[in-house]
């Protein structure tokens, strides 16, 4: 009987209960010391939010057979973009999720801001996250999709319609997710992931299924977040979005760290060197001018591409022979060049 | 430039995990998807099927058309209608009245708790849930809570709609009994004890099967073939090992368990007591409820 009683009042006020703690707003917080540190950590995040180092050490993802991610080391800096590229299946996506505790690492750690997700004092404030596969349930809103994840993570309800709005969703907010478009779920999932303000964005490419100006739309929303001095992950494998957009590239094949720095110096780090293409009426008399060092490569349409010599002393050499030439042109390999060239090493036969 | 000033944000300070957040999180989950409703429409529906169907079971019983009955079934009959109105008889029909529609009603909250959990794999949200909330015994916490709101509210709806008809029907029969004596009071109770028991045994059914049809079809087969298996099962055991300890053994069903906690007295011929139906279907919800915990922490999403 007792445990009877005890049950239809556990049961029945549980939602009363819920309810009346969750209109209390602001608990009351102690005066000592650790209370108080406490409540500074976790006081609401001024627009430059939490900026927080994310570090990869040794990360492992050991399947039965492979290894879908392999000794990865590397850190994600706060004020910049980093691009996280690498072909399908090179371990991106088991990569994010281990670093956001939904995958369980075989070996090493992932850290943000020092601690692993899952040890992060309420992560909707520090961290948020867009996944691929990540969805709502089709026959629930977006504004209540947003809603619920307020609720979990103890955020005022109002803060749906704020990031409704910043994504350009407000009018689609009440209807329900099956009848949002590729581009409309990813930027409600963009929406779930502003909704704690945090320091820290990491986004499995975010870019699938925007159109051209959602995609300009993203960059710009990642750049300005950046420049708000947080820190950004975002992976791709839309390489021309990454190079426009990423100040640090981290390029991954089979699970393996394959190349890491600033765009720049992963651009400069290439062993081969910027090419010429060179046009002419006559490239046969021309390429004995160039002298010993130049290698010369036939291009498309009788054009020549050298290397080893740059675009002046070709100049320079055409004009002491008397060779007209119609178009002299420096080419510096792009980040996809280079994507390719090291993935296709590193994926192929060793 | 992005990130103006936030007014909601501005009030959030909290500085801690509130466990609560995810009861109410998990409730406004079912809430904004049709099928907690469309649930809730069932519950009222078998209710008033069964409350139709039990009024005229129970009048039948009182008043027998003895003119229209076969010579042979009238004195059947008219002992049944005299047990009917003894006291017993009486506080019988007010229990079985004040209950109508509840072990559908038990089956739905079941089914309902079962749907919190393989919802969230079936349309990919349980990647949205654990990163809102890392913890994962904290969130399918969450879900037995919630879902056992929504069991407890299941059964006080029916429980309303079956007071309100109750109170009118046991007086138009010229019965005299209270509708709330101890008796069907007992029988009101253990059935909400019993949504509350199969709320909890769904979701952990849902954390371990997490396939959506895999677990809903285990699901009716445990509640509704349940009983019925075990029935044969340990009556086949029986004839081999002539003791009667093996028919109250059937009580380790969960179906069979549940009927034995819910029925006062003995449920079945050599029935176990009554509380041995309650700490086995605790036992149940909680074994279900620990294996799904460690299954949602263990794995990957």
């Amino acid at each position: 009987m007792i445990i009877l009683v005890v049950l239809l009042l556990l049961g029945g006020g549980v939602y009363w209960l819920t309810r009346r703690r969750a209109s209390r707003t602001g608990e009351p917080v102690a005066r000592d010391d650790a209370a108080a540190a406490m409540a500074e950590a976790a006081k609401p995040m001024s627009p430059a939010g939490d900026p927080a180092q994310v570090v990869l050490s040794h990360l492992t993802k050991q399947y039965a057979t492979v290894a879908a991610v392999d000794d990865l080391s590397f850190t994600v800096e706060p004020g910049r973009v980093t691009g996280f590229l690498g072909p399908n299946g090179a371990g991106k996506t088991t990569t994010l999720r281990m670093v956001l505790g939904l995958a369980r690492p075989s070996a090493g750690t992932a850290t943000i801001a020092g601690m692993r997700y899952d040890q992060l004092v309420r992560p909707i404030r520090h961290v948020g996250a867009v996944l691929e596969g990540s969805a709502a349930h089709p026959g629930r809103t977006g504004r209540d999709h947003l809603r619920v994840i307020c609720r979990a993570g103890g955020v005022p309800l109002k803060r749906a319609d704020e990031v409704l709005a910043l994504v350009g969703l407000t009018e689609a907010g009440g209807r329900p997710f099956k009848s949002y478009s590729l581009g409309m779920r990813q930027r409600l999932g963009i929406a779930a992931a502003l909704i704690g303000n945090p320091g820290v964005l990491i986004l499995d490419e975010p870019a699938n299924g925007l159109d051209p100006e959602g995609i300009r739309w993203l960059r710009d929303l990642l750049r300005g977040l950046a420049d708000e001095g947080r820190t950004i992950l975002v992976s791709s494998h839309l390489l021309a979005e990454v190079q426009a957009l990423a100040d640090d590239v981290v390029i991954i094949a089979r699970g393996r760290l394959v190349a890491r720095g600033t765009v720049r110096s992963v651009l400069d780090s290439l062993a081969r060197p910027g090419r010429t293409l060179v046009r002419t009426l006559e490239p046969d008399r021309l390429t004995p001018e160039l002298g010993e060092e130049a290698i010369v490569t036939p291009g498309p349409d009788g054009d020549m591409y050298v290397t080893g010599v740059d675009a002046a002393a070709i100049g320079d050499a055409a004009h002491r022979a008397g060779i007209a030439v119609h178009q002299l042109k420096t080419e510096r390999p792009d980040l996809e060049e280079v994507f390719l060239e090291l993935t296709t090493e590193e994926a192929g036969i060793r | 430039m992005i990130m103006v000033g936030s007014p909601a944000l501005a009030r959030d300070r909290h500085t801690r995990t509130n466990p609560l957040w995810q009861v109410q999180a998990e409730i406004m989950k079912i809430r904004t998807t049709r099928l907690g409703w469309l649930f809730l429409i069932g519950v009222v529906l078998v209710t008033a099927w069964a409350l139709l169907r039990n009024g005229a079971a129970h009048h039948y019983a009182l008043y027998p058309p003895l003119d229209r009955l076969p010579a042979a079934e009238r004195a059947d009959a008219v002992a049944d209608a005299a047990h009917a109105r003894t006291s017993a008889g009486r506080a019988a029909i007010a229990a079985d009245m004040m209950t109508s529609g509840q072990s559908a009603g038990v089956l739905l909250a079941m089914l309902l708790g079962l749907l919190t959990v393989t919802n969230e794999y079936a349309h990919g949200t349980a990647t949205a849930t654990f990163l809102t909330n890392p913890k994962r015994g904290a969130v399918i916490v969450g879900k037995f809570a919630a879902a056992v709101a929504v069991g407890v509210l299941f059964w006080a709806v029916s429980t309303a709609l079956n007071l309100v008809v109750t109170l009118i029907y046991i007086p138009s029969q010229h019965v005299n009994v209270g509708v709330l004596d101890w008796i069907p009071l007992r029988s009101v109770l253990l059935n909400l004890l019993a949504y509350a028991m199969w709320a909890v045994f769904g979701v952990g059914l849902g954390a371990l099967v997490r396939s959506q049809v895999g677990a809903v079809v285990t699901g009716m087969v445990v509640y509704l073939g349940g009983a019925a298996a075990a029935v044969v099962l340990f009556n086949l055991i029986y004839l081999a090992y002539h003791h009667t300890w093996v028919l109250a053994a059937s009580v380790i069903a969960p179906a069979v368990a549940s009927l034995v906690m819910i029925t006062p007295g003995r449920a079945f011929d050599h029935a176990p007591p009554q509380w041995s139906g309650l700490l086995i279907m605790i036992a149940y919800a909680a074994l279900l409820g620990a294996v799904g915990v460690l299954r949602a922490r263990r794995q990957d999403v």
